[in-house]
């Protein structure tokens, strides 16, 4: 009976949310189908899942605490929404980034152009100090890069995601990541240059 | 070696330093490295800014948020569902009001032509101002739409 295998694929997912072993076997594509057949339990898990990246994503992208907080939700209630159209043979992520990408895009559209700084701030002490104002240098520099390249810092240094996933999340070929990763990491290298002690040819000739 | 080359090498530094090459490749970066001071050069930067960028950590949320993030989008999936089951209501009570009220006006002999022509022309003009405003809104949502397939 089809009824029954429904029920009994709920009692692994239950199994999963309470930390029971049983519940590795179900896989992210039957949660997925299940999720398509309705089933919000089934799509508490994937949120949990999935929350930590996607709210990490959208504070750097926002800037600040509440606004992430909402465009990451509102993005995995757009997703519920529109699940009908994902293919459960293709990974999840990658689709509900490409949503949330447009949801940010829009905020940011009518927001003004504020930047906050929404790094974790260590004990202040005088060398301390001077490592925070270059890391606060450092994020202007990010906050300020065109969106394409400012995605693919935030998707590889503070999500610690590799080439090959960041090609899959932003559909574009693993050659083009690598490029545009260089091109942004040497303008970023440039604003800290002063910072970080680098010659420079034409100071030198100063 | 030509700018091409160049540029090349220096994506393939920056890959070494992201831990993204395959064992030969970081042999060949590596050979290279030795003999070339440029690049020695572009390796110890470029080394130095992934090690500021990997110190930098975005600050974490309130502790409660992990915990409540799941029965919040619960509850907003919740309360759009609300809303569209109120908004077919509220639009079906209204349709029914706004005949009911219009029957009645024509049936009642007691008002004037000129007033029963007045109160239905206003009411029709109000359904057009409604529907009009609904269309431009679903309208407009649509152009932002491509908006953003142009970005």
């Amino acid at each position: 009976m089809p009824q029954e295998r429904v029920l009994e694929r709920k009692l692994v997912v239950y199994g999963v949310r309470t930390g029971m072993s049983s519940g590795k076997t179900l896989s992210e594509k039957d949660l997925l189908k299940l999720v398509q057949a309705g089933d919000r339990e089934a799509y508490g898990e994937i949120v949990r899942k999935y929350m930590k990246p996607a709210y990490y994503i959208a504070l750097a992208v926002v800037h600040n605490h509440q606004d992430a907080l909402d465009l990451s939700q509102e993005a995995f209630v757009k997703a519920f929404r529109n699940i009908k159209k994902f293919d459960t043979d293709k990974a999840f992520f990658p689709w509900f980034y490409r949503l949330m990408k447009n949801l940010c895009l829009d905020y940011l559209r009518k927001r003004d152009r504020r930047v906050e700084i929404p790094l974790e701030e260590g004990q202040v002490s005088s060398e301390d100090e001077k490592n925070r104002e270059v890391k606060v240098t450092l994020w202007r520099g990010i906050a300020a890069l065109p969106f394409e390249q400012r995605e693919l810092i935030i998707l590889r240094y503070f999500q610690q995601f590799s080439y090959r996933e960041i090609a899959e999340i932003t559909a574009k070929p693993v050659g083009t990541v690598m490029s545009s990763l260089y091109y942004a990491k040497r303008k970023l290298r440039e604003i800290l240059a002063e910072h970080l002690g680098f010659e420079r040819e034409n100071k030198r000739e100063n | 070696m030509g700018y091409q080359d160049q540029q090349r090498i220096k994506e393939l530094i920056s890959s070494y330093i992201d831990g993204e090459l395959s064992e030969a490749q970081k042999k060949s970066v590596e050979d290279h490295l030795k003999e070339c001071p440029e690049c020695q050069k572009e390796f110890e930067e470029m080394k130095k800014l992934e090690e500021v960028m990997s110190q930098m950590e975005l600050r974490k949320p309130p502790k409660e948020t992990w915990q409540v993030y799941w029965s919040s989008v619960y509850n907003r999936l919740e309360r759009s569902i609300g809303w569209i089951l109120f908004s077919i209501g509220a639009i079906i009570l209204l349709f029914f009001g706004g005949y009911k009220a219009v029957e009645g006006i024509i049936q009642d002999q007691t008002i004037s032509l000129l007033l029963k022509v007045g109160i239905l022309a206003a009411m029709a003009g109000l359904v057009v101002l409604l529907v009009s405003l609904l269309r431009e809104r679903l309208f407009v949502r649509k152009r932002e739409r491509y908006k953003e397939v142009e970005k």
